[in-house]
Parts: structure tokens; C-alpha cells; sequence
């Protein structure tokens, strides 16, 4: 991680502990990825995956992801920006007279002022939620609204289009969520790690215990994975074929939410099933952000069709420099 | 807790221009039919290819030019690695010279032994093996009892090893044996690495069959052997030191994650013509993780670069990688109906014999289970 990065995380952390939106608009934590002349520092991606990784951290339920990354939308889009939390929706249909025809229920959080829609590189700001919803809840407590697919479409405020060459938004939204992910699991392995030494059955600490050793290691490896891809990820969305990078870091750590989670739960027995007990809102987290901008099953489902199509000889150089999907 | 982070290098672009020169030498190769791509290419021994290898300067990259060799970077190295594994290059007569035994010799051998061997492993004309496992001492590598006793000039060798991968037909080994009785309260005192001239009178070595037909691993026995003083690697009795030291060299490299990969590309085309839901999303996953496998891997060779010692991070690339490569001829059996055939040449051939390596995976190198305990031991785990 870069020094930039190191300070912005330390900072985050900071903001974190003390929680609110106002703390973290204060800070200008939403307007990471704008351009310097909205407050931000460019598409520093690193930068924005130091803040995400807190916010796992911190097992944090804030739509700071969110829009961090429908602010960078509105942005490129030439649309204003302002400090409210707002929500960003990737949904399936079309945008037609004005109005969202979507083919699926999307949800958005109930306390957001409006919500960026995004359909390939059109986009629309919706900023009056109609009585249409039903209620909806995340695992990890957010109160949501959900919309059904209707026949008169949803109203939209305003259209407008992303300038080629941008990255896709989900990307920037399932890089960050990937990296709040990788964060969470790093808190799972350290209190899985200080449990395991505190706990003692059968006379000694259940970490001297060979099956539990061996279940740590293995959750281990999947938290320094975790960090490595997105990490990796960070900087590959710089250059080519960062969707490539992407996707793997977003699928490999939404598949590897569901080990940790496991393994994390069995090493701290009943303590951990606990609401008192802090495990269950990192592990909450890690079942909420896994299905959002896309689950391992989307993810592998495009990096395989691209490993497909590119044939036996194009395996080998996806693997070094990825593909585009 | 104690952190471990592998941080993927941002590789220098000067890097590419190499890369496509082993591509255009590796394309080159197949069409002169210098070699036929296959799985687990790092244990398939061809004495010509390695010499064709030496001589276009692939060998010894990393080793220092006072030795003769090419003083180019870990990066460098790894990127000519992982092209021929890749593309399942036969690389297996100078895989374990060019990775732990070259520089175990450069880091703690004398100057008279650099000299010796040091220009042959990067001619590509030197095999070394590794002499560690014995019939009662396996992944407890303290338990070995071969010996040695210091002799006028150098030492006399008394014993046996197993398993030892190209033993029967290396140029030397580096052995490691004990020169103190064992002290079950310093289990890992008194054993010392040496560098086994192979054709030296007293040594008997015989290739053991492998359950896939291959003659790669050996048994030797060691009957008054004598190694001169100049062949020890550091100093007496501090073999587990020295042998701890290679095990990030061994561990951590492309081979542990990529001895499948021509099974993969071999399966492609069918499973392209296949599709549907389970196809691409095992193909997807394969991809995600061999590709997150290879920044790690290459996360550790920076480490090694900036002269660190990734003990740990090494054994969590070998367990993740050897899981990887385990599994994957039994995940596209779950998703290609193809049946695995040793007489039908492409897909069914490889899968065949993917299958048939694949317990070997789990074992060489050290197992899971062993690598599990160094890493919850360097979690902090008490
Ligand atoms: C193809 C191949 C090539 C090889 N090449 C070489 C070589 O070049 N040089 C060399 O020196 N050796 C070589 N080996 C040997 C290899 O290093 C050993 O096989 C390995 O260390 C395991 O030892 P073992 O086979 O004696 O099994 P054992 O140590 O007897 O283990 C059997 C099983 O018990 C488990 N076990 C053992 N101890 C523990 C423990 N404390 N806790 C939990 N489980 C445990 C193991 O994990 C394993 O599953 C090679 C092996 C193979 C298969």
C-alpha cells in the first residue's frame, strides 16, 4: 500500500470507531474517486480500497460504498455531486421515456436521499421513492426498500450518459465491496486467533488443538488472498483488462465470505451464535456484501465464459494479464 | 496475531520484452519437436532440453555473475518459469538445481564448490537432488538416522534415503545427515548438509516405480562414503537451519499451482462446445484462483528479491496451490463427461494422468497437514 493509502486508512479507522455520516462526510470520505476539484484525489482506487478495507474492519453498516462510487457516476456523467448518503443500483432493464422498466426487484436503503441507477453506460438519478416498495432488510440490519417490476416503470430525475472508456461502475462498486470483504475477514482471523489462545477445554487453550490449528490456517490463507487480489485488483483497474482482476478478487472473496464465516463460527462455539458477541456483525457483513455488486456466481460465470472464448491459447495470458469479459 | 500480507508486486515493464522471447523460444521448441506439452512439466527430466535452456541463458538467472551466472532478478526468473510450465515444457532435469540447490551452494557453500558446480547448473548440465526423506523419517525430517562421521579431510556416510526425486540419475545431491547422535530435548541439533558427489564409491541407487509408471523417485544407500570437507554447506550441525532457509525457495514458486494448467487448456475447447451454468462457473472459479495463486507467488518472490525469509507465506501458497491443482482433475470430471483414457492422446491422456499424479501433490514438498502447523505456528497460535 502506498504512504497516501497507509494515512487515509489510519484516518478512516478513526472516523469509523466514532461512526456517523456526518463524521464521514466531514472527513470527504464519499468523494474519494472525484476529480481533485470536487474534493476527491482522481480515480485513486488504492486510495478508496484503503477506506473500504476499514469499513470491513469496522464491520461497518454505512452506504459509504456506495456512494462512493455513484458520486464517481455522477461525476464522470457531469451530473452534481452532494454530501448525502446515496444508493447505487445496478438493475436488469431498460430506461425508456424517462421512466426504469426493470425485469427484477432491486432494493436501495431507506435512508438515502437518492439512488444512482446504472444500465451499461446510461445512467439515471431516481430521488423520489414512490409508495410502490415493500420494506426489505439486509443481514446486516440496513433497513431497505424494495422495488417490484411494474408495467408503468419508476420515475427517474435525470438521464445521463458515461463517456466511453469509463470502467464500468458495478467494477468500481464490487472492488470496494471485495476490499470491505477482505477487511471484515482480516477482524474474523484476529479474534478467531485470540479466541483460540483465551479458550481452554479439556485443560489447555482449543488452539493447541491440531484440527482447530488446522482450520485457522486455512481460513488464514483465504484472509491474506483476500487482500492480495484486491489489492492487486486496485491497480490493475489502472490499466487494461482490470474487469478481469475485478471480477476474480470480487468472486474469490465472496465464495471465500462463506468459509471464513463457516470456520470462524465453529472455532468460537456457542459465545460466537451470540448477539452480544461481536463475530456475528462481522460475519453478517460478510453474507450481506457477498451477494452485492454481483456474487461468485456472476463473477466466475463471466470470467469463465471469457476463459471460453478466448480458447486454449488464450488461457495462459488471461491468467498473466487478464481478458476483457 | 502476527499479520502475514502478500503485497503483488507491480512488475517493471522490462519484463514484458523477456516474456516474449521465452514465448517465441517455447513456440519454437514445440514446432521442432524439441517437446510434447504435459502436466507436471518441473518433474519431467530431458537432459537436451535443459542444455538448450542453459545455452539461451535461462538457468541459474538469479545466481550472482562472480559465479557464473546471469545476476538478473527474481521476477526475471519466475517469468521464464512460469512460461514453461505453462506451456508444460519438460524442465524437470534442472527445476531443482536452478531452484534451492544453486543457491543454497551460493549462500553457504565454499568458494571450491561454487566453482565445481556452480557453471555446470547453468550450462544446464548439472542435476541435483534432494536428499532429506528417509524410510523413517518423513515429515518428521528430525527423525533421520543416516550419518555422518568426521573422517581425515572430510566426513564418511553412513545410510539411506527415499523418495528422493531424480536420486538415481542426478550428479549430486545435497544431503542432509546427522553429525550428532539425536537429542530428543534438541530434536533438530546435530544434522549437516552436504553436497554428495552421486558417483562416489559406496552409493547403491535404485529408481522406485511410481503408481503411474514413472521412474522418477529413488532409494540410495550410503556405505562408507566419503565427502570432502569442502562439500558441507555451512557449518557443521546447523543442517536444520539451512534446510529451513530453502524451504521458501521450494515452496513458493509457479510449479505449486501450475503443474495442471495444460490439462486445463487441453479441456477448453470441449468444455467451450458444452457450456451451460456448471461449466462456466468451475472454469471462472479456476481462473479467479489461479490467477490470484500467481500474485501471491509472485508476492513471495519479492520477498525473497528484498532477501526476506517467507517461511510462512511460502507454506500458505504451497497448501492453497496444491488444493488447487489436486482438485482440478475431479472438477472437470464433474463438469466434462469425457472419460480419462491414457491411450487417447490430448484431454483424456492428460486427464488420465493428472489423475494419476495427483495424490503425489499433497505429499512432495511437504503435506498440508505439515504446512498447516508452520502457519498456525506463525499465526500465534499456542
Ligand atoms: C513424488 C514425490 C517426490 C518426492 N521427492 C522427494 C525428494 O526429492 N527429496 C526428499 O527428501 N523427499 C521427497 N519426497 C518425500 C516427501 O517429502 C515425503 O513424502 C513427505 O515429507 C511425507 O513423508 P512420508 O511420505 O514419510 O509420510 P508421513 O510423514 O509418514 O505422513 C503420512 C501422513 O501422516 C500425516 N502426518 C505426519 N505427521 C503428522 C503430524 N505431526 N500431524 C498430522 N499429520 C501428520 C502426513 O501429513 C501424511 O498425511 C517425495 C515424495 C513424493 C511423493
Amino acid at each position: 500500500m502506498s504512504e497516501t493509502a497507509d494515512m487515509l486508512a489510519a484516518s478512516a479507522a478513526q472516523i469509523f470507531k466514532r461512526g456517523g455520516w456526518d463524521q464521514i462526510a466531514d472527513a470527504g470520505l464519499h468523494r474519494l474517486l472525484l476529480p481533485e476539484d470536487l474534493g476527491g484525489a482522481g480515480d485513486a482506487y488504492e486510495d478508496a480500497v484503503a477506506v473500504a478495507t476499514q469499513v470491513g474492519v469496522h464491520a461497518l453498516a454505512t452506504p459509504l460504498l456506495e456512494t462512493m462510487a455513484a458520486n464517481w457516476c455522477l461525476a464522470k456523467a457531469g451530473l452534481n455531486v452532494d454530501d448525502l448518503p446515496c444508493g447505487l443500483v445496478l438493475p436488469e432493464g431498460d430506461f425508456l421515456n424517462g421512466r426504469l422498466f426493470c425485469t427484477k426487484p432491486f432494493t436501495v436503503p431507506k435512508d438515502i436521499g437518492r439512488a444512482v441507477i446504472v444500465l451499461g453506460s446510461d445512467i439515471a438519478v431516481m430521488d423520489s421513492f414512490s409508495n410502490q416498495t415493500t420494506a426489505s432488510m439486509s443481514l446486516d440490519g440496513i433497513p431497505a426498500r424494495q422495488f417490484m417490476p411494474t408495467t408503468e416503470g419508476l420515475d427517474l430525475a435525470e438521464l445521463a450518459s458515461l463517456p466511453a472508456e469509463t470502467p464500468s461502475p458495478v467494477l468500481i462498486l464490487a472492488l470496494l465491496k471485495a476490499a470491505a470483504m477482505a477487511g471484515a475477514m482480516d477482524a474474523v482471523l484476529e479474534l478467531t486467533v485470540d479466541y483460540a489462545n483465551t479458550r481452554k477445554q479439556f485443560g489447555r487453550a482449543i488452539g493447541q488443538f491440531q484440527a482447530m490449528q488446522h482450520m485457522i490456517a486455512q481460513l488464514s490463507g483465504d484472509v491474506v488472498a483476500a487482500a492480495a487480489c484486491v489489492q492487486h485488483a486496485a491497480r490493475a483497474l489502472q490499466g487494461p483488462h482490470g474487469d478481469w482482476a475485478v471480477a476474480a478478487a470480487k468472486g474469490f472473496t465472496s465464495e471465500a465470505a462463506g468459509s471464513v464465516a463457516a470456520m470462524a463460527h465453529q472455532v468460537h462455539g456457542a459465545i460466537g451464535f451470540t448477539e452480544d458477541f461481536v463475530l456475528q456483525r462481522y460475519t453478517k457483513c460478510l453474507w450481506t456484501w457477498r451477494e452485492d455488486a454481483g456474487s461468485e456466481s456472476a463473477w466466475y460465470d463471466l470470467l469463465g465464459s471469457a476463459a471460453l472464448r478466448g480458447g486454449s491459447a488464450g488461457l495462459w495470458p488471461a491468467i498473466v494479464e487478464g481478458a476483457s469479459l | 496475531m502476527t499479520r502475514f500480507l502478500l503485497q503483488p508486486p507491480d512488475l517493471p515493464p522490462a519484463l514484458e520484452p523477456l516474456r516474449r522471447d521465452v514465448r517465441a523460444f517455447i513456440a519454437r521448441a514445440r514446432d521442432a519437436g524439441w517437446f510434447t506439452p504435459r502436466c507436471h512439466g518441473w518433474m519431467a527430466f530431458d537432459a537436451d532440453f535443459s542444455k538448450r535452456l542453459g545455452a539461451a541463458g535461462y538457468i541459474g538467472m538469479t545466481f550472482p555473475k562472480a559465479w557464473g551466472g546471469h545476476g538478473r532478478s527474481f521476477f526475471e526468473r519466475y517469468v521464464v518459469n512460469e512460461e514453461m510450465l505453462a506451456a508444460g515444457a519438460p524442465v524437470g532435469f534442472h527445476w531443482i538445481a536452478d531452484r534451492q540447490s544453486g543457491p543454497q551452494i551460493i549462500k553457504h557453500g565454499t568458494d571450491e564448490l561454487r566453482k565445481k558446480v556452480i557453471p555446470g547448473i547453468v550450462r544446464g548440465e548439472i542435476c541435483f537432488a534432494i536428499g532429506m526423506s528417509e524410510p523413517d523419517a518423513g515429515s518428521d525430517l528430525a527423525g533421520i538416522r543416516s550419518k555422518a562421521t568426521k573422517v581425515d579431510g572430510g566426513w564418511k556416510l553412513e545410510g539411506r534415503k527415499v523418495w528422493t526425486t531424480n536420486g538415481h540419475r542426478a550428479h549430486y545431491m545435497i544431503a542432509l545427515f546427522r553429525t550428532a547422535p539425536l537429542d530428543e530435548k534438541k530434536r533438530h541439533a546435530g544434522m549437516t548438509q552436504f553436497v554428495v558427489d552421486l558417483s562416489s564409491p559406496g552409493i547403491t541407487r535404485r529408481p522406485i516405480r511410481d503408481m503411474s509408471g514413472g521412474e522418477d523417485f529413488s532409494e540410495s544407500t550410503y556405505d562408507d562414503v566419503f565427502v570432502p570437507d569442502s562439500h558441507v554447506l555451512g557449518q557443521a550441525g546447523e543442517g536444520w537451519a539451512l534446510v529451513t532457509g530453502e524451504l521458501a525457495y521450494e515452496r513458493s514458486g509457479p510449479e505449486r499451482f501450475l503443474s495442471n494448467l495444460p490439462l486445463l487448456a487441453a479441456a477448453v475447447p470441449g468444455l467451450a462446445q458444452q457450456d451451460g451454468d456448471a461449466v462456466r462457473y468451475e472454469t471462472g472459479r479456476l481462473m479467479a484462483r489461479l490467477s490470484i495463486l500467481r500474485q501471491m507467488s509472485l508476492a513471495v518472490a519479492g520477498k525473497l528479491e528484498a532477501g526476506e525469509q517467507p517461511n510462512v507465506e511460502a507454506a500458505l501458497v504451497k497448501d492453497m496451490g496444491n488444493a488447487l491443482e489436486q482438485q482440478m482433475p475431479g472438477i472437470l470430471r464433474r463438469i466434462d463427461q469425457r472419460r480419462p483414457d491414457l491411450g487417447v492422446e490430448g484431454y483424456e491422456s492428460l486427464l488420465a494422468e493428472a489423475l494419476l499424479q495427483a495424490p503425489s501433490i499433497t505429499l512432495r514438498g511437504g503435506t498440508p497437514e505439515i504446512l498447516r502447523g508452520i502457519i498456525a505456528r506463525g499465526l500465534g497460535l499456542r
